[in-house]
């Protein structure tokens, strides 16, 4: 197995009024091609605090992220921004993450043509994306707050998936979606990683949607990794206090 | 039900044309008054620099609409031929203050840091003076005349464009769209002129818009206490100067001028309200 990506020790400590609260406490872990690695916890415990930190939105206060062997954390400028063609996003709330005054198709060509790609091509390569996502081609033309959550979600991963990157990640991509939606948005994410080896990491605090979707599971509490596994033994054998509390609370 | 619902949709839909509809009305007198404004020189009866003392201090007549002043120029044709000087100088202090104050203000927000610190500091102090007092020393310390008097005015005006600017970016600098910008790989610049600026500019132009009556105040204000455009120059502010001294004797001096300037800063202000009512229905202030 090919590792895409390592994550060494990261640390991160926020500070609210200088008050210290630690958001993220030594995080050891590493992501093998292919692999669908599942990130729960509470609110709070830092799971979108890494998935920041890897996406280099926030700064860690020490650790490393090494990307196909490569250490990104101490990139800058151009070489930094080239590494978001090998990593992308999805995140919580789909109309947020679309400017308001764009429309989805300007979104989803935007790291194209960042990327050198011309307008044309990348249009083309915009109406390809959409129909992946199982959306008709109106869809470009609209603008966020025209369209309905689960069809903006579509849309982020059709952004997320054009320029081709090794590692989705997904930070409580369906939780502001209903059921049969978010089943949907699943099922689309589960074929694009068959159909391209994608690596995905989900962060997510609903353990059924772990259980069926995720190849590994890392359980989460207060910054640090308390327990990790394959899913079901996880759910079916908590060793930790606060892993028994979690799938008592969903089983 | 569903006959209440339609109802309400219906005059949510009047609404929206009405306000439409007004700033299409106020846009046209705008227009108008920037049609008189640019073709000045080719609309006035009579030349409104040549004196012609016979004709001095008479009152208005089918001749002369407004009268005369003291040295028997046509003040109908000074009204108009001072709508130039005052409209457009005060449309060029609009343009300067609002692009430089929130250029500052965006760089404050975006960057923040040493640099937001310094010149939000420096803005602290401009603002720590009563506005028009500062603006009198800088344009006497400038000795007078009316560029003198847009920089001095320029000077008390930028905080304003740049404590709203800033205050903007800040919050859009943290939403989910600038991150994911970011994640799309675009450049600082790009993110600046592509996703952050298209969000703050409705503000920026609405606040520059309601600002323009106040600063043509500001400016005819400058002008009235010998500080701005100087004679013999038919500007607002100074032909209200001038007619002063005789508001009892001949109160036509200063009439028609007054009577300019309040129609067309009500104007700009009503246009400045129609706009907003347009580009930021959440201000919106009840009916008129």
């Amino acid at each position: 197995m090919q590792t895409v990506l390592e994550v060494k020790d990261l640390k991160k400590t926020f500070y609210k009024n200088k008050v210290p609260f630690v958001a993220v406490d030594g995080i050891s872990f590493d992501l093998n091609r292919g692999e669908c690695l599942g990130l729960v916890g509470e609110s709070g415990c830092g799971k979108s605090t890494i998935a920041r930190i890897i996406t280099q939105l926030t700064v860690p206060d020490a650790g490393n992220v090494f990307l196909d062997k490569q250490e990104i954390l101490s990139l800058k400028g151009r070489k930094r921004r080239e590494i978001y063609t090998k990593i992308q996003m999805v995140f919580q709330t789909p109309q947020d993450s679309f400017d308001p005054r764009c429309t989805l198709g300007d979104g989803i060509m935007e790291s194209m043509i960042n990327n050198g790609i011309r307008r044309k091509q990348a249009k083309e390569r915009m109406y390809q994306l959409l129909d992946r996502v199982e959306l008709t081609p109106e869809y470009a033309i609209r603008y966020p707050h025209e369209v309905s959550g689960g069809q903006c979600q579509r849309a982020a991963i059709a952004r997320a998936l054009a320029v081709d990157p090794q590692l989705i990640i997904c930070d409580e991509a369906t939780s502001a979606l209903d059921v049969t939606i978010q089943a949907q948005i699943m099922a689309l994410l589960k074929r694009l990683q068959r159909e391209k080896g994608l690596s995905l990491v989900l962060i997510c605090h609903d353990l059924a949607l772990v259980q069926k979707v995720c190849d590994r599971v890392l359980v989460m509490y207060k910054g640090r990794i308390i327990e990790q596994g394959v899913p079901d033994q996880i759910i079916q054998h908590p060793k930790a206090d606060y892993t028994k509390i979690l799938v008592d609370s969903v089983f | 039900m569903m006959e209440e619902r339609n109802v309400t949709i219906r005059s949510q839909k009047i609404e929206k044309d009405f306000t439409k509809q007004k700033v299409l009305l106020f846009g046209m007198m705008v227009g108008c008054l920037l049609l008189v404004a640019a073709f000045a020189p080719h609309l006035t009866p009579y030349d409104p620099y040549i004196q012609d003392l016979e004709n001095s201090l008479k009152p208005p007549s089918a001749n002369h609409l407004m009268g005369t002043d003291l040295y028997g120029r046509d003040m109908f044709s000074r009204v108009i031929m001072g709508s130039q000087t005052t409209i457009f100088a005060t449309l060029f202090l609009v343009a300067i203050v609002s692009v430089v104050g929130s250029a500052i203000g965006v760089l404050c927000g975006y960057h923040g840091g040493r640099l937001d610190s310094i010149l939000m500091r420096f803005s602290d102090v401009f603002l720590s003076f009563p506005g028009m007092v500062f603006a009198i020393a800088v344009a006497s310390v400038m000795r007078g005349g009316l560029i003198s008097a847009i920089i001095a005015l320029s000077c008390i005006s930028w905080p304003k464009y740049a404590r709203i600017a800033r205050s903007q970016v800040m919050m859009i600098k943290n939403t989910t769209y600038i991150a994911a910008a970011k994640l799309a790989g675009s450049s600082t610049g790009k993110i600046i002129f592509k996703h952050v600026l298209p969000n703050i500019v409705s503000t920026i132009i609405i606040t520059a818009v309601l600002d323009i009556g106040t600063m043509m105040m500001e400016i005819a204000g400058l002008s009235f206490l010998g500080l701005g455009a100087s004679p013999p120059v038919a500007e607002w502010g100074s032909m209200m100067s001038n007619g002063r001294s005789m508001i009892q004797t001949a109160p036509w001096t200063i009439m028609g001028t007054g009577l300019a300037i309040f129609l067309t800063v009500m104007v700009f202000n009503l246009f400045g309200d129609a706009v907003r009512d347009v580009l930021d229905p959440r201000q919106k202030k009840g009916k008129w």
